[in-house]
């Protein structure tokens, strides 16, 4: 025991040393150094640790409905102006909104079986658009899964227990993901890169900065000459399909629902912001609700698209934070209804 | 559970060291080879019964080959015992895969793409069962005396080794296991740098490289001479530092418990010759096949073809080892060639500076080469990045890790300079090993911070992905 206590000081001071030079590193390279979340693993985007940080903080059993999507969803849902929206009509909602920069649908039930261990949401309202769930959405989605679960497998309660643990400690615990987008940029936080998406608030809602926002003008302009004209046919990707089944499986298991909802996107350049891609998405979208008892879509970008302009968007489908509020309070007239109760 | 891992880290390891210096000293030996099981076990359960199974039938034929009448017989026996073990697992594929070929060339049947048996490889039984014929072949030798069935379990399922290594003699560990030892902090300390070397090692290099690595063998036959060229450097560096971080780390936690495996790298790429290299290389996979193998085939004591013959048995064997694939046999062929134009020339330069260093750079380019047949999953593969050597136009880059990006003729600059770093550290090291030894609060100072520092760089560096160490699959 003579040798014992001081090999175990010394262990903890090395521990120590290093946490605390993980911490200032962290501090240096990311421009912050609170809010780290215990991420399952490496994620290009910071956002998501804070996030998953502020998970953690709050109640689980409170936390309803959840929101998951891409950035669309991440900016252009607000949920405190959802809870407002839902109190005023006599309802109670305290929501987060979970949605990661990127993801298609098919990140999102490998999330809930390999990370997620608080009781489910009994509402959980996933934002879409044709991208989601399309091969080429799918396709893309594959890497973010990989980058997410850097275990590469489903864990096991210990496995994800001593994750947990590490990344706690270490910050920068395989977070080199975010560190070196690629090694050509800088790393992100304090220089150039991937911060255009920011936190705001502690219920997940997200906003972007002056240097990625373009003025009404300029989108107006962008509209005219980047929309095209016309896409490859839509193409619903069975793996989505299979994805969005998992996910009504899971709130079914819980008596909950899958809402699904979509964005008035100002226009999108890449090929799915075709008028027919978009017209056979929404198709598609309802004729998987219609065999589907506890899932429910809402086309919210048709039925609100006439009360958003150009000066409503960041940039060609991102709402600004004003706008985002609006529809959020929007959102929630119309799907205030069809949420689950106890 | 990787070395790697989390669960490893944070939870086994604390753990384990813990409870070890907490139970009661006659109790560590039951603890040790408990926690084995556990470690082991985590891979796949079935494959504890295996290890239990053979320990069993190793020990019964060890304890009896001293006072047995022939104890010839129990050592072949027990030779075939293992090596059939081994064949079943692992080259039963290759075996019946060949016979299928063989059928199909002589037109005698046709396999209809019969791609050979495929069984469940268990974890580490290349590196085990060497070591049960060096313990039986030790004993049959008179050299080596079996104690009590427990210390032999733990010597064999020693977890911090039973992976891969290093291949570890029966005398080296159970003496260590059979007498109560006691903490001692510089070897604590120590532990803790290794461990957070080979995590450095593991996680910031030989991940990333295998990155770069991974790219070009992913479609070796449209490569160019600039990555054919990366491709075979990085994997030089990957594998060395694959490897030699595994055994860091397993020697570093070996002694957090007091104890201590043996050296199994000594700065390979700073080897004038092949047969240095393979005194500096996976040392005790050498001197097992030295002791076990070339020695009792004759050695060199039967003339020059003789030498060369036995050279070439023992290196191809030695090469298949390591696989089940016959790259693996024109690897260590070609190891073994080396090693016979090594042994035709020994004495024929004065050993200068000028020698010795012409002899690291052929040496050190050839071994690079010959890497190609160890990495390429089959021939065509390897001969292919051969064929993307001379294939001029074109450039290369890897779109991720931490190399990605980075220009061609960075990275080769980068590596001749790693190179050159081992080739001069030896005198280095010597000297930096005797200031520590003569300043002790130096020594104690630089250890930690080395081990915060390579524990940073580990973790930070650590790509997305976290590939198994390469010789799991040995």
């Amino acid at each position: 025991m003579r040798t014992g206590f001081p090999c175990l000081a010394y262990a903890l001071a090395i521990v120590a040393i290093a946490i605390g030079a993980d911490r200032l590193s962290a501090g240096i390279l990311y421009g912050y150094n609170a809010g780290f979340a215990p991420a399952a693993g490496s994620y290009y985007h910071p956002t998501v640790a804070q996030k998953l940080q502020q998970i953690q903080n709050r109640d689980p059993d409170q936390m309803d409905p959840l929101f998951i999507g891409n950035s669309l969803t991440m900016l252009g849902l607000d949920p405190a102006s959802f809870d407002r929206a839902i109190a005023q009509r006599g309802g109670a909602s305290d929501s987060y909104n979970l949605a990661i920069p990127s993801v298609g649908v098919t990140f999102w039930p490998e999330f809930f079986d390999r990370y997620w261990r608080d009781p489910i949401p009994r509402n959980l309202l996933l934002g879409l658009q044709p991208r989601d769930v399309n091969p080429r959405g799918t396709a893309l989605t594959v890497d973010f899964i990989d980058r997410f679960f850097v275990s590469g497998g489903p864990e096991s309660g210990i496995q994800h227990f001593a994750e947990h643990l590490l990344s706690s400690a270490f910050v920068l615990w395989q977070r080199r993901g975010t560190l070196f987008i690629d090694a050509n940029r800088a790393p992100i936080g304090t220089g150039p890169g991937s911060t255009d998406i920011t936190v705001k608030g502690p219920q997940g809602f997200g906003i972007t900065g002056p240097p990625f926002t373009f003025s009404a003008a300029e989108l107006r302009r962008n509209k005219r000459r980047l929309t095209p004209p016309e896409g490859p046919p839509f193409e619903f990707d069975p793996a989505a399909e299979q994805a969005l089944d998992r996910l009504a499986a899971q709130q079914a298991a819980v008596g909950g629902r899958l809402i699904l909802f979509t964005f008035p996107i100002f226009f999108d350049s890449e090929p799915e912001g075709a008028p027919g891609v978009q017209a056979d998405f929404v198709r598609a979208m309802r004729s998987y609700t219609a065999q589907h008892e506890n899932v429910e879509f809402i086309d919210t970008a048709t039925e609100t698209r006439s009360e958003f302009s150009a000066s409503d968007y960041v940039d060609e489908n991102h709402f600004d934070p004003a706008a985002a509020r609006r529809f959020s309070a929007e959102l929630a007239r119309r799907v205030g209804p069809a949420l689950s109760g106890d | 559970m990787l070395f790697t891992s989390p669960e490893f880290l944070v939870l086994f390891l604390p753990a384990t060291v813990a409870l070890y210096w907490l139970v009661p000293a006659r109790a560590r030996v039951v603890f040790l080879l408990l926690a084995s099981y556990v470690f082991y076990m985590s891979w796949n359960p079935v494959y504890g019964f295996l290890l239990a199974g053979s320990t069993a039938v190793n020990y019964v034929l060890a304890r009896r080959i001293p006072g047995a009448a022939n104890p010839k017989v129990l050592l072949a026996c027990g030779v075939i015992f293992n090596l059939g073990m081994l064949s079943v697992f692992k080259y039963a594929g290759l075996f019946t895969s060949g016979a299928a070929d063989l059928a199909d060339f002589l037109g005698v049947a046709s396999s209809g793409g019969y791609d050979g048996l495929r069984i469940l490889l268990p974890l580490g039984i290349s590196f085990f069962t060497f070591e049960m014929i060096s313990v039986l072949v030790d004993v049959y030798r008179g050299s080596v005396r079996i104690g009590g069935f427990l210390v032999f379990a733990a010597y064999k399922s020693f977890f911090p080794k039973v992976l891969s290594g290093p291949i570890t003699r029966y005398s080296e560990l159970a003496p260590q296991l059979e007498r109560t030892n006691k903490l001692r902090f510089d070897q604590f300390q120590s532990g803790l740098g290794l461990i957070a070397l080979g995590l450095a090692k593991k996680l910031a290099l030989a991940n990333n490289l295998a990155i770069v690595v991974d790219a070009v063998y992913a479609n070796p036959s449209s490569i160019s001479a600039a990555g054919a060229l990366t491709a075979i450097l990085a994997f030089g560096f990957q594998i060395y530092f694959d490897f030699s971080g595994y055994i860091d780390i397993g020697r570093g936690t070996a002694r957090l418990f007091g104890l201590e495996l043996p050296r199994n790298f000594n700065f390979p790429y700073a080897a004038t010759s092949p047969s240095d290299f393979w005194r500096r290389w996976n040392i005790s996979l050498s001197r097992f096949l030295r002791d076990y193998l070339y020695i009792p085939l004759g050695g060199n004591r039967g003339g020059t073809l003789l030498t060369y013959r036995n050279l070439m048995i023992t290196m191809v064997l030695g090469g298949l080892w390591h696989g089940a694939g016959w790259q693996f046999a024109l690897w260590g062929g070609l190891h073994g060639v080396l090693l016979c134009i090594s042994h035709a020339l020994r004495g024929r330069f004065e050993s200068t500076r000028v020698t010795r260093t012409l002899g690291w750079a052929v040496t050190i380019t050839a071994v690079f080469a010959i890497w190609v047949f160890f990495r390429a999953p089959s021939l065509d593969v390897a001969f292919d990045v051969f064929r993307g050597l001379f294939n001029f136009p074109g450039g290369f880059s890897v779109s991720s890790g931490i190399f990605g990006g980075i220009a061609f003729k960075y990275l080769l600059v980068a590596f001749v300079a790693a190179l050159l770093v081992q080739r001069l550290a030896l005198p280095v090291a010597a000297a930096v090993k005797a200031a520590m030894h003569s300043h002790r609060s130096l020594r104690h100072a630089s250890l930690a911070f080395a081990t915060i520092a390579c524990l940073l760089v580990g973790f930070a560096l650590a790509p997305l992905s976290a590939p198994p160490f390469i010789y799991f699959r040995f």
